[in-house]
């Protein structure tokens, strides 16, 4: 399959997807559970620094941003929050770092291992590589996603609190419980839909170009360089949908 | 069990034989490449340029992806050199079709690994240590044993040796033969082919003759 054409591209991203949703049985066999677990440890635990970091600081803007506009009003920085953190920018920040980082490594992990003749080996031990190798980070990255955004809006929340104090006066009660008052079941399902069709499309893409390297090893950062742009390429797509489809 | 029937590559050919169970069966190849070749050949890793290969009855090259990942599960493999997986630790490496095809569970596995590195005289602090690390860091001869163990672990009814004394000290060669024709011996459904391009490493193996893949050669076949 010519894959260089957008619609081809598209086409193998579709079938990785169908792959992982009628392969998920293979995650029962304890070293492709093994592999799960692994990445998903490397995409969350080993991730979650950067991610309290980047959360703490985007909270921080924020509520500094909406009180110098509009003064101190906790209900208005409650939606604020909701609008920005939990609709929006929770599944796309964490998004762009999960592309940014374990994306961009199990591209190159993959893509080395195919270079390197280990599909073939695991093959001849009547091992199907794209069980073995591609379903457990596929739905590693799904997973990780999902807790990484749940985990980012939390740090945002409290994080954004915790630094704001030292530049306005916030009260923690008036802030927690305006924020409670801002977030329903929709936006909570809006932004987990989010990150579950994020972690979808960056495991897809970022996988398939993993597998289809071909040649030599110089074609591997040119195939990490594919996954990163397609990915983050995707994701404003389908966040530009939602915005269409759901808010409009 | 497997046969090939006017195989053809760059390397050797046009080769023609089928091997019957429980015979061991020597390969004799022309070159290295050759060697390489026809180990690729036999295990569906590289289509040959005309001729059929079959293996456990089926045509290794018409079979689905599907078919041929479920016909390997039966075939042990040990090329020259490479067929680690990087990113797995050694004991990873080892355990990995055995577990995977539910063949061995993991004390079945130590023990198993454990009796064949005492038999060619490692110690087991070196053995463990072998077990914990990459497998690039490994010597090449511990490569190529924890490959063979890998291979056995599977119980395959085909094993396929690519140069098997390649790489291994002398004792520890000819330890590794006397391993693998005990293992050939455990099922007398078992086809043991070894591969080899010298064919002075594989004397004391008991076969009745060998294969030549050297065109020039292939009138001394028995």
């Amino acid at each position: 399959m010519n894959t260089g054409r957008p619609g081809a591209r598209l086409l193998v991203y579709y079938q990785f997807l169908i792959l992982l949703f009628t392969s998920l049985t293979v995650l029962a066999r304890r070293p492709v559970r093994e592999v799960l677990f692994r990445q998903v440890y490397f995409n969350t635990v080993e991730s979650v620094h950067r991610i309290t970091i980047v959360a703490a600081l985007t909270g921080m803007v924020v509520i500094t941003q909406i009180s110098q506009a509009f003064g101190y009003d906790p209900e208005l920085i409650g939606k604020a929050l909701m609008w920005t953190v939990i609709r929006e920018l929770g599944p796309l920040i964490t998004a762009i770092l999960l592309i940014s980082g374990s994306g961009a490594a199990v591209t190159a992990e993959l893509s080395s291992m195919k270079i390197n003749r280990e599909f073939d080996t695991l093959r001849s031990m009547g091992i199907n590589p794209l069980e073995y190798l591609v379903i457990p980070r596929m739905a590693s990255t799904i997973i990780s996603l999902f807790l990484l955004n749940a985990y980012f809006q939390a740090a945002a929340i409290l994080g954004g609190f915790v630094l704001s104090m030292a530049i306005i006066d916030v009260s923690f009660h008036q802030h927690i419980s305006s924020i409670l008052l801002s977030v329903s079941v929709f936006d909570v399902g809006v932004s987990v839909s989010k990150s579950l069709i994020f972690g979808a499309a960056i495991a897809a893409i970022t996988c398939s170009h993993g597998c289809l390297v071909e040649g030599s090893i110089t074609e591997i950062p040119r195939a990490i360089i594919g996954s990163q742009m397609r990915s983050l390429f995707m994701i404003f797509v389908i966040d530009g949908l939602f915005a269409y489809f759901v808010f409009l | 069990m497997i046969s090939f029937s006017n195989v053809r590559t760059e390397w050797f050919g046009p080769v023609t034989f089928d091997a019957v169970a429980g015979a061991p069966v020597k390969i004799v190849a022309p070159s290295r490449d050759a060697s390489d070749a026809f180990v690729r050949v036999a295990a569906g890793l590289a289509r040959p340029d005309s001729g059929q290969v079959k293996l456990l009855g089926e045509d290794i090259y018409a079979v689905t992806e599907e078919e041929y990942v479920h016909l390997m599960k039966d075939v042990g493999l040990v090329t020259q050199s490479g067929g680690m997986i990087s990113n797995l630790q050694t004991y990873e490496n080892v355990a990995l079709p055995a577990l995977y095809h539910g063949k061995k569970t993991i004390e079945e596995l130590e023990t198993f690994t454990s009796h064949v590195l005492a038999g060619l005289g490692i110690p087991m602090d070196l053995g463990e240590t072998m077990m914990r690390t990459r497998p690039h860091l490994l010597k090449p001869y511990q490569e190529k044993i924890l490959r063979i163990i890998r291979a056995h672990a599977m119980e395959p009814v085909l094993m396929i040796y690519g140069e098997l004394t390649d790489q291994l000290p002398d004792d520890i060669g000819k330890y590794v033969i006397q391993l693998a024709m005990e293992f050939h011996r455990q099922s007398k459904e078992r086809v043991s082919m070894f591969v080899t391009c010298d064919e002075s490493t594989l004397k004391s193996i008991p076969t009745a003759g060998a294969i030549f893949l050297d065109a020039s050669r292939q009138e001394t076949r028995e």
